[in-house]
């Protein structure tokens, strides 16, 4: 009796044995398969990646927009600088030196090199020139980004009290025509007309709409910062994604005029000696969308506009937005790791560039992985066809593992 | 046959999979088109106005207000009163506590004894003067040797002319003294001759005077000499009368030639004095040549006479450097003294000022009225001149400051009222309107009395006009769009198809009128009634399909 109990139970760990042998030999002779499957689950999803990180950039390919019925194309140029802040980001950024910050007047010589280059790509023959200290023919924008807070009184209440909701909000300060350069999606009102109408206008984000006012529908409403009371007249949205979450578009976001950051500083708002002048401020960011009848000229233009500036220069950073996804331009950009931001860590970059710096990363991140999936393809492919040869050469191979397995069990049995 | 089963069961099995997930595209292809397709919202261009405002923000000032101002280094022991209280002059509002450390006034009154001491010192040093004779004798003796270099290149430029003179003084004279020297040897001769001669009478005068006075020796008398005029006897040949006649004739020939050696000393002192001046013309002449080839080459004196000049001027500087050396070591020892007596001056003030508010123990009101914007509490460090707080006079009247361009500012007038967004005040005036000091082409200083319940410091907004156009077509100013070829409008067109509308958007150009930043007044064609495009997910191109959504659905859905 023990030794039948015995025998059965030793037949069935055998028995279990040579089935987890031949579970592990198909396990290994179909890992080509799951290799394939697995490289295109990779491949897919790093596509699909791609496609959802590039599809949140709204921004990048503005050039198109802005040459769409006509025959000149555009090139998206953009160039960041640095400069000073007295006490963080609470204070504007100040000019520091030639060559790695950017003022007003540099604006205007930067304009004007950049006007002269395009009259004389006119195919009219007549230079337009600058009108009114603006571009003819091409367009550009420039912005500066601080920290304040903002404060929103609201109306007395039945109590006669009146409440003061507060948040500290980045403030972009801008001129030119920022909005063909930033693609807002519009909850209400507009965007700062490039004519000033009122320096006092503000344009806020969602985030800041909801946090202050409960509500989006909020043009004309009135909110404080740097003690000056501005009107609002429209409401962004910024955030479509993770990577804008990252960077710092889903916190609460003001546009203000340029021209009124330079009044509140001259005022003494920032601590600084009344009589500062524009010269003090920096500019942050100069974008320019410029003509550009051979590929890349339009690069070494704005360089050449630049005051001061060298291509060794770590304080000042010329990209072209355009093309700026392309496999070349990711490569360049990624490739030495970490070189790039060690470069340019002095530049207090917006929001705008730290997000296709991100967005560039990841698609970095997805190149490297769809190329990891095709090899794995490729490898599954190839040994998919190496073992269906093997297999019409020599008789099943995995029957034969199979048989000898069974083969080995009639043997025990036998013994 | 086992085969075929298992690849019929493999090719059943993936078609049941393509099935399935062809099922599942066609069940959710509407779901993964609309999520391809940008949403927008819609509206219709109305009629409407635009307004335009023109706002500024300036601070409250109350006029009479009094500042009390803080102690330097002084803490609070306890604050008496706070804000909105009334107080009269001399009432306590603050308590200091004693000074303990009076280490700053200590050393204060070392700084003070230490410039005095030093003011004493120097008061007591030795005057020192710079002695100029050295610079002064330094530009004579460049003035002298100018002068020397000058009269070199002078004498180099006429070197040739000099030669040339020299030369024909030499070739004047050189034939001149050697007749002068023949004159000079005839007349030496001469002379020579007649010493001879009047040696040798002389000689023969001395043979008769020892004949004779052997003669006299003898006792012959002698013959005395005969008058003038009296015809002598002819002596006897050998006798002592013929010795004295030959005496006699001898002397009176040495007479005669003592009378012409005189002439012939005289010829020859003449002869030799023309013969001298001669050779001394030729020796000057000669001299000169020597001189003037001597003398460097006029290129050579320039650059001497240069050099001098230099030198001169060097000399000249280095006194005029000198003086005005000594005049600045003067003027700074002058100023060094009277800086350190101001500093006296400033210390002596500083140690009576931090003596009177180390004994300091409250500050007071200095005014009457109320207590405003005081911020300090116990164990707060003061600082000089820090306001501590405001006292503001009942019945106070404020005024605030705009800062206008003058584009707007061109349309007030004083006496004008500005309208204000703010519950507690009741009016802002304009009283006056200047230049800005920053920007005095463009920028227009309003001031502004206010009228009401305001606080002085208080951020108040005015606004200076409001102006209503009415425009036909008016928009959100995010439905306007603008690029290379001008500014332009997304209409929306709807057509039904077969699996449903079907919403494509066109670009229609348009004009912009006016824009108050949220809204536009656009005219173009075919606007009137349309479906404008006023928000889009993302930038949007000519012929885009798109999808129509709720604004207030996706509000709800944000929220």
């Amino acid at each position: 009796m023990q030794l039948r109990f015995l025998d059965s139970i030793k037949s069935i760990v055998e028995k279990g044995s040579n089935e987890r042998k031949r579970s592990f030999f198909k396990f290994i002779l179909s890992v080509p398969f799951w290799v394939l499957v697995a490289s295109l689950v990779i491949g897919t999803f790093s596509v699909v990646n791609i496609f959802s990180i590039l599809g949140a950039r709204k921004d990048k390919s503005m050039n198109e927009y802005w040459q769409q019925g006509t025959d000149v194309r555009y090139r998206h140029m953009a160039v960041y600088a640095s400069g000073s802040r007295s006490f963080g980001l609470f204070s504007p950024l100040t000019y520091e030196e030639a060559g790695g910050s950017l003022c007003v007047s540099d604006i205007t010589t930067i304009r004007t090199a950049l006007q002269n280059v395009s009259d004389s790509s006119n195919t009219s023959g007549k230079g337009n020139g600058l009108k009114d200290g603006k571009p003819q023919g091409w367009e550009d924008c420039y912005s500066s980004i601080l920290s304040a807070n903002v404060i929103y009184s609201s109306d007395v209440n039945e109590d006669g009290i009146k409440t003061d909701l507060s948040s500290d909000t980045s403030v972009i300060a801008v001129s030119g025509n920022f909005r063909a350069f930033h693609p807002y999606e519009y909850l209400s009102g507009g965007f700062l007309p490039e004519d000033e109408v009122d320096k006092n206008q503000i344009v806020i984000n969602d985030v800041l709409a909801w946090t202050l006012f409960k509500s989006y529908d909020i043009v004309g409403s009135r909110i404080t910062i740097f003690n000056e009371e501005f009107v609002i007249v429209g409401v962004v949205s910024q955030s479509t994604g993770k990577i804008d979450e990252l960077v710092g578009n889903e916190d609460p976001q003001v546009f203000m005029y340029f021209s009124k950051l330079i009044d509140v500083y001259a005022g003494g708002f920032f601590g600084t000696s009344e009589g500062m002048s524009s010269s003090d401020l920096a500019i942050g960011c100069y974008e320019a969308m410029l003509p550009e009848e051979v590929s890349g000229v339009a690069n070494s233009d704005m360089i050449a506009a630049i005051p001061s500036y060298t291509v060794e220069n770590n304080n000042m950073y010329v990209i072209s937005c355009t093309g700026r996804y392309n496999l070349k331009n990711i490569w360049n950009q990624m490739i030495p790791f970490g070189a790039m931001e060690e470069k340019y860590a002095n530049i207090d970059f917006p929001s705008w560039e730290k997000a296709s710096q991100l967005t560039l990363q990841y698609l970095f991140y997805d190149c490297v992985a769809i190329l990891m999936a095709l090899v794995l393809m490729i490898s599954a492919i190839v040994s998919i066809i190496l073992r269906y040869h093997a297999r019409k050469a020599i008789p099943a191979l995995d029957t034969l593992v199979t048989e000898e397995i069974d083969e080995s069990e009639e043997n025990k049995k036998d013994f | 046959m086992a085969n075929f089963k298992k690849n019929r069961k493999w090719v059943i099995r993936a078609a049941v999979a393509f099935v399935l997930i062809l099922g599942l595209l066609t069940f959710f292809s509407n779901t993964i088109m609309n999520a391809t397709i940008p949403k927008v919202v819609v509206e219709s261009a109305y009629r409407g106005n635009l307004s335009y405002t023109n706002s500024q923000t300036g601070t409250a000032k109350a006029e009479g207000v009094t500042e009390v101002k803080g102690i330097e280094g002084r803490e609070i022991a306890s604050v008496v009163l706070s804000n909105y209280d009334r107080v009269s002059p001399g009432d306590v509002i603050l308590t200091l506590k004693p000074v303990t450390d009076t280490t700053a006034l200590d050393t204060l009154e070392e700084q003070l004894l230490a410039l005095q001491r030093e003011a004493e010192y120097a008061a007591r040093q030795p005057s020192t003067s710079v002695d100029y004779s050295v610079y002064l004798q330094a530009i004579v003796d460049a003035e002298a040797a100018l002068a020397q270099a000058n009269s070199t290149l002078s004498a180099a430029m006429n070197r040739e002319a000099t030669l040339t003179a020299a030369q024909g003084v030499i070739n004047a004279n050189s034939s001149t003294a050697i007749a002068q020297q023949a004159e000079v040897d005839a007349a030496s001769a001469s002379l020579e001759a007649i010493n001879v001669e009047i040696s040798q009478n002389q000689n023969q005068i001395s043979v008769l005077d020892d004949r004779i006075a052997v003669f006299t020796t003898l006792g012959t008398p002698t013959p005395s000499p005969a008058d003038p005029g009296v015809i002598t006897p002819t002596p006897v040949a050998g006798s002592i009368e013929e010795l004295c006649a030959q005496r006699q004739a001898l002397v009176e020939e040495n007479e005669i030639l003592q009378a012409n050696l005189a002439d012939a000393q005289a010829r020859l002192n003449n002869a030799a004095s023309q013969l001298a001046t001669t050779n001394t013309a030729i020796e000057n002449a000669n001299a000169t040549i020597e001189a003037a080839n001597s003398l460097p080459s006029v290129t050579s004196a320039q650059a001497a006479v240069n050099t001098a000049n230099s030198a001169l001027t060097a000399a000249r500087e280095a006194y005029t450097n000198i003086q005005i050396t000594t005049g600045i070591a003067a003027d700074q020892a002058q100023d060094s003294v009277e800086d350190r007596n101001e500093n006296i001056a400033e210390l002596t003030e500083q140690i009576a000022e931090l003596s009177e508010t180390m004994e300091a123990t409250e500050i007071r009101a200095t005014a009457a009225g109320y207590i405003y914007g005081m911020t300090t509490a116990v164990g707060d460090v003061l600082v000089k001149d820090q306001v501590l707080l405001q006292i503001i006079p009942d019945n106070v009247s404020c005024t605030v400051s705009f800062t206008f361009e003058e584009s707007v500012a061109s349309n007030f007038s004083i006496g004008m009222e500005l309208s204000v967004d703010s519950y507690w005040i009741d009016k802002v005036v304009i009283v006056s309107i200047k230049p800005d000091a920053s920007d005095p082409r463009n920028k227009r200083t309003v001031k502004c009395s206010i009228e009401g319940n305001v606080m002085p410091g208080e951020q108040i907004t005015v606004v200076a006009d409001r102006a209503n156009s009415d425009y036909d077509c008016v928009v959100p100013s995010s439905a306007v769009y603008e690029d290379n070829s001008g500014t332009f409008i997304y209409v929306v067109e709807q057509t039904s198809t077969v699996l449903g509308n079907k919403c494509i958007v066109h670009r229609v150009k348009v004009t912009v009128e006016a824009t108050d930043g949220a809204r536009t007044a656009i005219s173009g064609e075919n606007i009137e009634g349309a479906q404008i495009v006023v928000r889009s997910e993302k930038p949007l191109h000519d012929g885009d399909r798109v999808r129509l959504t709720d604004y207030s659905t996706t509000e709800d859905e944000r929220s």
